[in-house]
C-alpha cells in the first residue's frame, strides 16, 4: 500500500495535442492521483533538457495559452483528485496575473506554481492568490537560509513544492538524511516533493515525510518516444509503473 | 545600488538561485570598494585592457556633415576589441575575490564569450562559455579565439539557438555549480543585482569621455549616441551624464522591416512589459508571452529585451531611443571608414548611421559624442559578404579548396 501521492507532471500539448490525452489518461489509469500540468514557454530556466525540449515542440506545433483549459478539463474528466498548473512569470503577466488566478479557480484548478516568482519578488502573486480556493505553491530548496524559510512561512502557504537538490529538473536526486534534515524544515506545509524522481524506492524513502512525489521529466522522457496516441499510452505506462507499487 | 528602475528590474529567479545571487550582492558590497581590489583592477585597466581609450574629434565627418562637431569615444581600442572586456575583467576579478575557480558566460555575438575567455586565462580561472548553434556557425571566427584562450565552448541546442537561450543555458549551468562558479553575466540585464555590477564596470566608458571632452573642448558634450542591444555599452556611457544637460540618444537594430522576426526594436512600441530570464522589462514577444524572434544584421544587437535601467530610462523621456536598419548600418560602417580610418563594429554602426542623420540637424556650435563600442575586424564575414561578395566567394572556395587539398 503506498502512503504517499504521486503528482505527475506534463507538458501540456507534448507530444501532441492527442499524445497528450493519452499520456494523462496513462497516468490515471496506472493510479496516479495528482497531475500537474505545464503551460510551455519560450525561456524555462528551471527546466532540464527533457522539459525545455517538450515545451519547444509544444510551442512549434502552435500551442497557445488558452489550449489549457481544454487540458484542465480533460483532467478533470480522467477524475484526477487534484489538478496544478505550473508555469513562469511571464506567462501570468501577460495573462493578468489576477485574471489568471481568477480564471484558474474557476477551472477548478486546486494549485498554481510560476517558479519565477520568489517570496519577495512576485507582484504580490501569493497574496492575490490567498482570495481565491486554489493553493499558490511556493518553491522551497535545501539551500534556504533560516531567514527565508522564516520569509515561506510568513506567507502560511497551505502547499509547497519541495525541489530536492540544487539544479534543474531530470537529472536523478538521491534520497537520504539531508533531504530528510530538509523536509522536517516544511513539516507545517502540504509537501509536493521533486526533481529527479523516477523509482518507487525514491518513493518510499519520502512517504510519510511527504504528502506527494512529483514525477516529471521520467516521464516526458517516455512521451517523448513516439507520437501516436496509442505508442505515447504504452510508453508512459510503462514509465509510471517503475513508480507506482 | 538599486533592486528596480521604476517598475523594472526585480530578481524574478527560482529559489534555487536566490543564495547565489545573494552571494554576489555581497561580494559586491565588501570586495568592490576595497583598495585591494581597487589597485588590481586599475593596474589592469591601464597594462592590460589599455585604458584610457582615445576620444577621437571626427573633423572630417564633421565637415562634410555641417552641423555638430563629432567626436568618437573609441572603445574597440581596448583589447579583444571592444567594450566587453571592460565586465568581463571585472567580474573574473571579482569571481577570484570570492575564491571561485571558474566562470561561465553566455554570448551571442562571442564579443562577451571572446573578453571573458581571455580575462580567465588572464587571471588563472577556467572558463566555459554557452553559445547557440546558430551564432556558432555565423561567429566560428569568435568561437575560434575563446578556444585558443582555453576556453570550452558549448553549443546551446534549445529554442532560437542564439543569445537569450545562451543565456538560460548559462543560468541552469550556475545553478548547479554555484558553489565553485561565477556567472560573468556580458550585459545590463538579468536580474539584480547584475543590471548594477554590469553597469559598475561599463561606467568607466562615461567617465573618461566626460574627462576627454572637457580637456579638449573645454565643456559638456551636447548629445551622447550609443548603439543598444541589452545596453551595457549605452548604459556604461551614458550614466555618468544622467544628471547634466546633455542629450542621451540610444539607436536600436531596425533590421530589414517592421514586422516581428525582422528587428530587434524593444522600445518605440514594439516590446511589451515583460519578465524574462530574471527582470522585468521590456521584450519582443508574443500575446501569449512567447519570446518573439529577431533580427539585426549585427549578432550583438539580435536579442528580444533590453537592460532594466535602460528601459525606465526611456520611458522616463531621459533617453531618446531611435532605430537604424541594416542597409543604413553598412553605409554608415562605409562612410566612417573611408572619411576617418575607423572600421567599427556593425554594432556601433548603428550609432553612427544616427549621428549621420542627427549631426546636419544640430547647430555647428554642438559638440556630439559617439561611442564607437567595437571595431570591426570581428564582421569581416558579413561585411565582406555583403559589399564585396564575388571576391569574397572566391576567396573563401579558394581557402576551402587550399585546405581540403591539405586534409588529403
Amino acid at each position: 500500500m503506498r502512503r504517499i501521492k504521486i503528482m505527475a507532471h506534463l507538458v501540456a500539448g507534448f507530444p501532441s495535442p492527442e499524445g497528450w490525452k493519452a499520456a494523462a489518461a496513462a497516468l490515471r489509469n496506472a493510479g496516479v492521483e495528482i497531475l500537474e500540468i505545464q503551460i510551455p514557454f519560450s525561456d524555462p530556466t528551471a527546466d532540464g533538457p527533457d522539459i525545455t525540449a517538450a515545451s519547444e515542440a509544444s510551442l512549434r506545433q502552435g500551442f497557445r495559452v488558452r489550449d489549457i483549459f481544454s487540458c484542465i478539463a480533460f483532467g478533470r474528466e480522467l477524475g484526477f483528485e487534484e489538478i496544478h498548473v505550473m508555469t513562469y512569470a511571464n506567462i501570468v503577466h501577460r495573462y493578468g496575473m489576477e485574471q489568471y488566478i481568477r480564471d484558474m479557480a474557476d477551472s477548478k484548478v486546486t494549485g498554481l506554481i510560476v517558479p519565477d516568482y520568489p517570496i519577495e519578488d512576485d507582484h504580490g502573486f501569493y497574496r492575490t492568490a490567498a482570495g481565491y480556493p486554489l493553493a499558490a505553491m511556493p518553491v522551497a530548496v535545501p539551500t534556504m537560509n533560516s531567514t527565508r524559510l522564516r520569509m515561506l512561512a510568513d506567507l502560511k502557504p497551505v502547499c509547497v513544492y519541495a525541489a530536492l537538490r540544487q539544479g534543474v529538473t531530470g537529472r536523478k536526486t538521491e534520497i537520504d538524511g539531508e533531504t530528510f534534515g530538509f523536509l522536517e524544515k516544511l513539516s507545517e506545509m502540504r509537501v509536493y516533493a521533486g526533481f529527479g524522481i523516477s523509482h518507487r524506492d525514491q518513493l518510499k524513502a519520502l512517504e510519510s515525510r511527504a504528502y506527494a512525489a512529483v514525477i516529471g521529466s521520467h516521464i516526458t522522457r517516455a512521451a517523448s518516444r513516439s507520437s501516436s496516441p496509442e505508442e505515447v499510452y504504452r510508453e508512459v505506462d510503462a514509465a509510471i509503473h517503475q513508480c507506482v507499487y | 545600488m538599486g533592486k528596480y528602475f521604476g517598475p523594472y528590474g526585480g530578481q524574478f529567479v527560482g529559489e534555487v538561485l536566490k543564495g547565489a545571487l545573494a552571494e554576489l550582492e555581497e561580494a559586491m558590497q565588501n570586495i568592490l570598494p576595497s583598495a585591494a581590489f581597487q589597485d588590481s583592477f586599475r593596474r589592469l585597466q591601464e597594462t592590460y585592457i589599455g585604458r584610457p581609450t582615445p576620444l577621437c574629434r571626427a573633423d572630417n565627418l564633421s565637415e562634410d556633415l555641417g552641423g555638430a562637431q563629432v567626436y568618437f569615444k573609441l572603445e574597440g581600442q581596448a583589447q579583444t576589441g571592444a567594450h566587453k572586456i571592460n565586465n568581463a575583467l571585472g567580474q573574473v576579478l571579482l569571481a577570484k575575490c570570492m575564491g571561485k575557480t571558474r566562470v561561465i558566460a553566455e554570448t551571442g555575438a562571442g564579443q562577451h564569450g571572446v573578453a571573458t575567455a581571455a580575462a580567465a586565462a588572464r587571471l588563472g580561472l577556467s572558463c566555459d562559455i554557452f553559445m547557440g548553434t546558430v551564432d556558432i556557425r555565423r561567429q566560428q571566427p569568435n568561437v575560434f579565439l575563446m578556444k585558443q584562450y582555453g576556453a570550452a565552448v558549448h553549443p546551446v541546442e534549445d529554442g532560437s539557438r542564439t543569445l537569450k537561450d545562451a543565456v538560460n543555458a548559462a543560468l541552469k549551468n550556475w545553478v548547479e555549480e554555484s558553489s565553485t562558479t561565477h556567472y560573468v553575466l556580458g550585459s545590463a540585464l538579468g536580474p539584480y543585482p547584475y543590471p548594477d555590477l554590469v553597469k559598475h564596470f561599463q561606467q568607466v566608458i562615461g567617465r573618461e569621455t566626460r574627462q576627454q571632452v572637457l580637456h579638449d573642448a573645454g565643456r559638456l558634450p551636447d548629445m551622447l549616441v550609443a548603439c543598444c542591444g541589452g545596453g551595457s555599452n549605452a548604459i556604461g556611457f551614458f550614466s555618468p551624464f544622467l544628471d547634466d544637460p546633455v542629450a542621451l540618444i540610444a539607436v536600436e537594430a531596425g533590421g530589414y522591416g517592421n514586422r516581428p522576426g525582422e528587428h530587434a526594436v524593444r522600445m518605440e512600441g514594439g516590446g511589451m512589459p515583460g519578465i524574462i530570464e530574471g527582470y522585468h522589462s521590456l521584450f519582443l514577444q508574443t500575446e501569449d508571452g512567447q519570446t518573439s524572434a529577431t533580427h539585426s544584421i549585427s549578432a550583438g544587437l539580435d536579442y528580444p529585451g533590453i537592460g532594466p535601467e535602460l528601459a525606465y530610462l526611456g520611458s522616463t523621456g531621459r533617453i531618446t531611443f531611435t532605430r537604424a536598419g541594416d542597409r543604413e548600418v553598412l553605409d554608415a560602417y562605409g562612410i566612417l571608414a573611408r572619411r576617418e580610418g575607423l572600421i567599427c563594429a556593425l554594432e556601433s554602426a548603428h550609432a553612427v548611421a544616427a549621428a549621420l542623420k542627427i549631426a546636419p540637424t544640430l547647430g555647428r556650435e554642438a559638440l556630439m559624442v559617439v561611442n564607437l563600442s567595437g571595431r570591426g575586424d570581428k564582421d569581416l564575414f558579413i561585411t565582406a559578404g555583403e559589399l564585396y561578395r564575388d571576391a569574397w566567394r572566391e576567396f573563401l572556395q579558394q581557402e576551402a579548396g587550399r585546405l581540403a587539398d591539405e586534409t588529403h
